[in-house]
């Protein structure tokens, strides 16, 4: 969906997030210093930048200048406010602490890269049609009604697709409680969603750990 | 605050020179009065004398007739000049101008009387021919009313010089008690915990002595707090950056874990990920490791023994032999390294390893790394050299501190804790000595390290 570049000069995690970008759909680049991002960035112009604040070479605060309008994520391990700060200040999209869950990365690429509409508002599979911006599904040309959380939980799924999400998660994720709730809540609204979606092979239930949009 | 001290010396030194110069005072008016007294008594002796010679030679010219006419004109003409007269003969009173109530002394005394609030001196003599018995009394009232003049302008002088003292004495045990007062304030402070502040030592006399005394004390307790700081800090540095190098290979770990047990992915991809996860853990494990060593090290004695240095280098160099065969590095020991050093020999090992370690890694393709030593005046040097990358001198600056990273991406590729010269470093401390490196950009490292050849314990 997006040309994403990963600047990260720890191998593993550089390696960790373009897999999941690259599970979500997007396709991804890594970098492992900041002169070889920048090489990259104005080579390639990507469409969205995950940079890392501590970098050898050029530092991340250095490389966002040289980003121009390309949207950019700090991604650090320093949680100090004043990075923060400085980050936004020089014109960061978002800030995220090390040590993140992957989910929330994805959904701070996600928000991001709508935000500058560089991500499809409009996403289709199979026979359904998605429109992220008018809140609107239908299917066969069929508008189909689902409830504001239905709906939520569908967006959520297919942000996240191909990686499994637990019952927690998507409680935390869609109904913003961040405690262990009745999970039966998540079971009852993916039933609804396979009902009215024909979404029973693409919701696969996984044993002991929850959900995967597959697709 | 009280000033006890203060008051206590400044009060004894006050009654102290008040009592004495009371005391003199006293003492000084009584003899002056006593001294004036006898001399007036033998002006009087002499005066008596004076007149009895002029009575008897009077008496004698002028026949026993005139007796009392004589007496008479005596009595008067001397009554005018304040001294009285009375004439005795054959024990029988004939004239008298002495007042009533002096007491008439004995023949041949001299007594000094009072009568009606008037002093006299009275001396009874009698003539040669022993016919009169002649008694003479002299007003020397003046002398007492002197004597209480001077007593009156005494006592002013000594209320005067008393309260001058009293004012003078105050303001210059104030002027002597400055410096101890301050010194006070001084040892106050540092007792809140100010230990900025220090104590004037001008005046070279014992309070100086002692402000010297007391800034040293200062100094020394600022000293040690410094230390004990600058220890704190670099505590902390240490579990601050241990708490953010613990964050990647977590992170790592959690993220893998989360993506092998959530994504729809291969086994290939399964393998690697978990491949990933070990790596990580094995890197905490060495962490962890290298950290309880280290603490072992500094807390623990070492055994010093005689340690033959060829077989030592020649030890750590075989062990890397066959793995350079692949990465095509050479790796030699220098020639002319025998001898021997007093070392523990595992620590020594332990040391060259990690240095060795490093050579490697900073070496291309095609590096050698050499093993050698020197030895001169007593001391050798052992050392570990690359032909590798080499560093800058703001590397060689940090590349003793806990988890500093010279290439950071490079080194943890490359399993490395970043913790292995300051494992190295404490090995060196216990053993007296300290790493030291030479290195350029380029050109290649060299790490060194000093040690004696006698044989010593040294306790750390």
């Amino acid at each position: 969906m997006a040309n994403i570049l990963v600047v990260e000069d720890e191998f593993d995690i550089n390696r960790l997030i373009c897999k999941n970008l690259t599970l979500t759909g997007h396709k991804c680049k890594s970098a492992y210093d900041g002169i070889e991002a920048l090489k990259i960035i104005n080579d390639e112009k990507p469409e969205l930048i995950i940079l890392d604040v501590m970098l050898p070479g050029l530092t991340g605060f250095e490389l966002i200048e040289y980003a121009g309008n390309i949207p950019v994520i700090f991604v650090t391990a320093r949680a100090g406010l004043e990075d923060k700060l400085k980050g936004l200040k020089l014109g960061a999209d978002d800030y995220i602490v090390k040590p993140f869950e992957m989910q929330e990365l994805l959904a701070r690429v996600s928000t991001v890269l709508r935000r500058v509409k560089r991500e499809n508002t409009v996403f289709s599979f199979d026979d359904i049609t998605i429109d992220f911006d008018k809140r609107f599904v239908c299917r066969d040309g069929v508008e189909i009604k689902l409830t504001p959380k239905e709906y939520d939980l569908l967006e959520t799924l297919i942000l996240n697709r191909n990686i499994a999400l637990t019952r927690d998660r998507l409680l935390n994720l869609v109904w913003n409680i961040d405690f262990d709730g009745d999970t039966r809540t998540v079971d009852i609204h993916i039933q609804q969603l396979r009902k009215k979606l024909g979404l029973k092979n693409r919701i696969v239930s996984l044993y002991k750990i929850g959900y995967r949009f597959e697709l | 605050m009280k000033r006890k001290f203060f008051e206590k010396t400044y009060l004894l030194t006050l009654i102290l020179f008040l009592v004495f110069l009371n005391v003199s005072i006293v003492a000084l008016c009584i003899f002056t009065f006593n001294s004036n007294l006898s001399a007036t008594e033998d002006s009087c002796i002499a005066e008596n004398y004076a007149i009895m010679q002029a009575f008897e030679n009077d008496a004698i010219g002028l026949g026993s007739e005139s007796g009392v006419l004589l007496q008479i004109s005596y009595g008067d003409f001397y009554a005018e000049k304040g001294i009285y007269l009375r004439f005795e003969e054959k024990g029988q009173e004939t004239f008298s101008s002495i007042p009533a109530g002096v007491t008439i002394p004995a023949v041949n005394t001299v007594e000094s009387t009072k009568a009606d609030d008037t002093y006299y001196t009275v001396i009874t003599r009698v003539t040669k021919d022993g016919r009169y018995t002649v008694t003479y009394a002299k007003d020397i009232s003046y002398l007492y009313s002197e004597f209480r003049g001077m007593a009156i302008a005494f006592i002013a002088l000594s209320v005067l010089a008393s309260l001058s003292l009293a004012i003078l004495l105050y303001f210059i045990l104030l002027k002597l008690y400055a410096p101890l007062s301050k010194l006070r304030a001084v040892a106050g402070n540092i007792a809140d915990g100010d230990f900025s502040t220090r104590a004037d030592e001008s005046g070279g006399d014992e309070l100086s002595v002692l402000a010297k005394d007391f800034n040293r004390m200062a100094d020394k307790i600022n000293m040690q707090m410094n230390e004990l700081k600058a220890v704190a800090t670099q505590r902390q540095r240490m579990l601050d950056d241990l708490a953010h190098e613990m964050r990647t290979p977590l992170t790592v770990i959690h993220g893998y874990a989360e993506y092998i047990a959530g994504a729809n992915i291969s086994r290939e991809e399964q393998i690697d990920a978990s491949g990933s996860i070990m790596q990580e853990a094995m890197r905490l494990k060495s962490i962890s490791e290298i950290l309880l060593d280290d603490a072992f090290i500094r807390e623990g004695k070492i055994s010093f023994e005689r340690i033959d240095t060829g077989e030592l280098l020649n030890g750590v160099a075989k062990r890397y032999t066959v793995q350079l065969k692949d990465k095509n590095i050479e790796i030699y020991v220098s020639p002319d390294a025998g001898g021997a050093v007093s070392g523990d020999k595992i620590l020594l090992e332990l040391l060259l390893s990690n240095l060795t370690d490093n050579a490697i890694k900073a070496c291309k393709n095609g590096g050698t790394v050499e093993l050698g030593a020197l030895y001169e005046d007593g001391v050798s040097i052992i050392y570990v050299r690359d032909n590798g990358i080499g560093m800058t001198d703001e590397e060689l600056k940090h590349i003793k501190e806990p988890f500093y990273r010279a290439d950071k991406s490079r080194s943890r590729r490359n399993g490395g804790t970043g913790l292995g010269l300051s494992l190295c470093e404490t090995i060196a401390k216990a053993h007296g000595t300290e790493l030291s490196f030479s290195s350029k950009k380029g050109e290649g490292t060299i790490a060194y390290v000093r040690l004696g050849k006698s044989y010593k314990t040294i306790t750390n």
